[in-house]
């Protein structure tokens, strides 16, 4: 068209997995409402002291659940992951400072966190699930956060950076990026009532397309549908 | 062994283009010319029955359509049956999996639909009108999607109000007849771009057209501001169009740019139009009552924030009205409530100073990312960190790019970055018409693919500077690249640009690459091979910015390489274009050589088989005005 003077789309607004609401609702939220047609309206009570939500030791799963080039030899998954405890008062203060609307915050605005699991590996071998499942369990926790902070509406939040290589696409995808869950989650039976989050989940997709989904949502170990 | 076989295949195809050239020169009687029609007219039709059975149902969809309208006036039923094919393909066209945005989501089902719908309103009007009902029913039934701010009011206008942009240049009159039809839908954001575009033409019709809007505001009313918006900056800012702003922040701006602009808008030429929108729109905003159950404090901040953007105009044209105006933001300010506290800087974007120049923002803003970047915990993070920061870099600041680079621990990554860097800033300097400086900085770029498609883009450079010697050294080396690299779906339409840059001035070279283009395009996807576009080369994947700076680039598809070649060469370059896979692709082939023959041919013969084709099918350059017509605005972020 005559006279255009731009051509192409910009979005400067950057949408991160961490504020989008899969990753913002807890796993076994997400799947108890969409099982059972709860409402899912969560009522946050500030600082309700909970310390039977606090899991003494958390599981960490990373997993890449499927790729189009699994099966290529060529293919690798690197992951670097920082797993840390957030109190209730830092995380809803750094919130607050988040401009709103899509948003892309750093590991720097959210003061006042604390390490409980870092590491980094690569995985050379993707051919089946369990190869492109990293579990880590024992992540100390609940002795970890001072007895005044283990407050229900705290956070847990996940800091990774990702590369995979798909040898079959070609392509190289990297991503960086936080995710944030609370240490409880709701009973399966009762979803009135909150019980200890013992396994924290952090899942990669790589889509035919070259694209590289991401989410927290708790899976089937078995299965490899996103 | 290869090299004689290919040899022996281009002296084939050189003995038959001697023996039908000779025929096509030496002896072509009228009822040579109408055998040579006829075969033509057969190649048509067999490639759209063989379309209906081909996987890609874009490819299927848009070649059946251009069949169609090709073959109308000497085979109506046959056509009419191809036009109804392609409308079914449109249905089965799957929509590119990503997530929706919040400013603009294009449709590529719609795109599609828009070219068959063309031929339809053309050929057969009856059926487009049924058809366009058809996708009202669709969006009935179908899973109600929110809209982005930029976005169309529904499918139907979306696809009305491409056709009409795409009719435009040739049919003003076609053109403001849509867009008056879109209104049935409300006014839509792609409403101003074409009107526009017609005043530029004839400004009583689009005064015409912008009456029918006001028409449509007085009797339908708005179902929400951004049709007000869309208006005023048709009136007052055209090119610059505002999305109502629902942020937290009160001084938050959604703003599309792009578009043609007029040198005088028409809310100057003619203030009395000015001042009817203005009356109609102050009207609508002080009557509009807020959302009982729904969201009141959207709607509420969508109000006030229409009436802050249109209040100057009123003030000026109408201050009785604005004086309403201002009692009524002040009364919905309760319900918007917008922060108070200024908002927070963002760790990734620098404030704005007042009357800095871009380039000082951009660097600041790096300035920030690579100081971010140094705080990551591990070496990926960091990597990660320094390539957003380098690629943040504006293209006149590569060599800043360049260096960030050299903090990436990550080869693949660095490499990555450092050639997209080059590849951009080669393409802007071929694009300056600096050509030295860019033959210079393509050395540097490690990706061979990418050194190839800037020497085949400076080559379409010199050619316009009238160097064709220096157009073939640099194709020369395109070419060397190509022929020693593994085939890929990249390197099939560099070859392409290589036969569509060398048909400017060296036919048979064109025809040997072809030759060699062929052999290279078996596994690219077809959908690929009619992107005119140079390849983007996803080597990394979510670093590098979503904007895509090869967008202005043309003469990488398969139809612009068949287009190059001289009707007298059409059975010497069938004879190479038969031996094309996929079949999609030697379909979409076929049909460019096609109608390319039956363009040329002397008018008299032709005419009996294709008569009105002149107008059936948009040149290259318009299907990509129209295909990026919901891309053609920069969408600006709420600030």
């Amino acid at each position: 068209m005559r006279g255009f003077l731009t051509i192409g789309l910009l979005q400067w607004c950057v949408l991160l997995g961490s504020f989008s609401p899969q990753s913002l609702s807890t796993p076994s939220f997400a799947l108890n409402t969409a099982q059972r047609g709860f409402t899912g309206f969560k009522v946050r009570e500030p600082n309700l002291y909970a310390p039977n939500v606090y899991a003494d030791n958390l599981e960490f799963i990373a997993t890449l659940v499927d790729l189009p080039g699994a099966r290529n030899k060529q293919s690798y998954w690197e992951l670097s992951y920082e797993l840390y405890f957030v109190p209730e008062d830092k995380y809803y203060e750094a919130i607050k400072r988040l401009p709103k609307g899509p948003s892309n915050p750093t590991l720097e605005q959210f003061p006042g966190r604390m390490l409980l699991l870092e590491g980094h590996k690569k995985i050379r071998r993707l051919d089946t699930l369990k190869e492109r499942t990293l579990r880590f369990t024992g992540v100390r926790f609940k002795q970890q956060v001072p007895d005044p902070q283990r407050t229900k509406f705290a956070h847990l939040m996940t800091h990774f950076s990702v590369k995979v290589f798909d040898a079959e696409l070609k392509t190289t995808l990297y991503r960086t990026g936080l995710l944030f869950t609370e240490p409880y989650q709701d009973h399966p039976q009762d979803p009135n009532q909150a019980i200890a989050r013992k396994t924290i989940y952090l899942n990669f997709m790589v889509t035919p397309e070259g694209y590289l989904n991401l989410s927290q949502l708790a899976r089937d170990p078995d299965s490899t549908k996103w | 062994m290869r090299l004689v076989a290919n040899t022996f295949k281009i002296a084939i195809a050189l003995v038959c283009a001697g023996h039908f050239s000779f025929h096509a020169q030496a002896q072509e009687t009228p009822s040579s010319q109408q055998q040579l029609l006829k075969r033509v007219n057969d190649l048509l039709n067999s490639t759209a029955d063989e379309a209906t059975k081909w996987d890609d149902k874009v490819v299927a969809a848009r070649t059946q359509a251009q069949i169609a309208d090709l073959i109308w006036d000497t085979n109506p039923d046959n056509a009419k049956n191809y036009l109804k094919a392609a409308w079914s393909a449109t249905a089965k066209v799957d929509e590119p999996k990503r997530e929706r945005s919040t400013f603009i989501n294009p449709s590529l089902r719609n795109a599609v639909r828009r070219e068959v719908l063309l031929v339809a309103r053309r050929r057969a009007p009856e059926l487009a009108a049924t058809w366009l009902e058809e996708m009202v029913e669709e969006s009935k039934s179908s899973e109600k999607k929110e809209r982005g701010t930029f976005d169309d009011r529904t499918a139907r206008s979306a696809v009305v109000l491409q056709m009409a942009n795409e009719l435009v240049a040739e049919n003003p009159k076609a053109a403001a007849d849509l867009l008056i039809e879109s209104l049935r839908d409300g006014i839509s954001f792609n409403f101003q771009n074409t009107l526009i575009r017609i005043q530029q033409k004839d400004l009583a019709l689009a005064e015409k057209v912008f009456r029918a809007a006001l028409a449509r505001l007085r009797t339908a009313g708005m179902s929400d501001p951004n049709e007000l918006l869309t208006l005023d900056s048709y009136l007052f800012s055209p090119g610059r169009v505002f999305g109502a702003n629902t942020a937290d922040n009160r001084n938050s701006v959604q703003m599309a740019l792009g578009g043609a602009r007029p040198d005088v808008p028409l809310g100057r030429q003619n203030p009395a139009l000015a001042r009817e929108f203005l009356a109609i729109a102050s009207d609508l905003l002080l009557a509009a009552p807020l959302p009982t159950g729904g969201n009141v404090q959207v709607a509420a901040r969508s109000l006030v924030s229409a009436i802050e953007m249109l209040f100057q105009e009123v003030n000026e044209h109408l201050p009785e009205k604005a004086a309403l105006l201002k009692a009524r933001a002040q009364q919905l300010d309760s319900e918007a409530r917008f922060a108070t506290t200024p908002p927070p800087p963002r760790p990734d974007m620098p404030d704005i100073r007042r009357g800095e120049s871009q380039e000082s923002f951009a660097e600041r803003r790096v300035d920030l990312l690579e100081e971010a970047a140094a705080k990551g915990r591990d070496v990926l993070t960091r990597d990660i960190g320094y390539a957003t920061a380098a690629v943040g870099t504006t293209v006149e600041r590569y060599q800043r790019g360049l260096d960030l680079t050299g903090k990436i621990d990550d080869k693949t990554l660095r490499e990555g970055v450092r050639s997209w860097l080059l590849y951009r800033a080669v393409l802007h300097f071929i694009a300056a018409g600096n050509l030295d400086e860019a033959h210079r900085l393509n050395f540097k770029n490690e990706d061979a693919g990418q050194r190839a498609v800037c020497f085949v883009v400076g080559a379409q450079k010199l050619i316009e500077n009238k160097d064709t010697d220096r157009a073939g050294e640099w194709l020369r080396e395109a070419g060397a690249i190509v022929r020693r690299s593994d085939a890929n779906e990249s390197l099939a339409r560099i070859a392409l640009g290589i036969v569509s840059t060398y048909g400017r001035f060296d036919t048979q070279a064109a025809l040997d690459w072809l030759l060699y283009a062929v052999k290279l395009m078996r596994k690219t996807p077809p959908t690929s091979l009619t992107e005119d576009k140079a390849p983007s080369f996803k080597r990394i994947s979510g670093i590098t910015p979503v904007s895509d700076f090869t967008i202005r680039t043309t003469g990488f598809s398969l139809q612009s390489a068949v287009a190059v070649f001289a009707p007298d060469q059409f059975e010497q370059v069938l004879y190479v274009l038969n031996d094309i896979t996929p079949q999609e692709a030697r379909g979409v082939a076929i049909l460019t050589l096609c109608r390319k023959f039956l363009k040329t041919k002397p008018k008299a013969v032709a005419g009996k088989i294709r008569r009105g084709v002149g107008s059936c099918q948009p040149s290259v350059a318009a299907r990509r005005r129209n295909s990026t017509l919901d891309e053609a605005f920069l969408i600006l972020p709420k600030l």
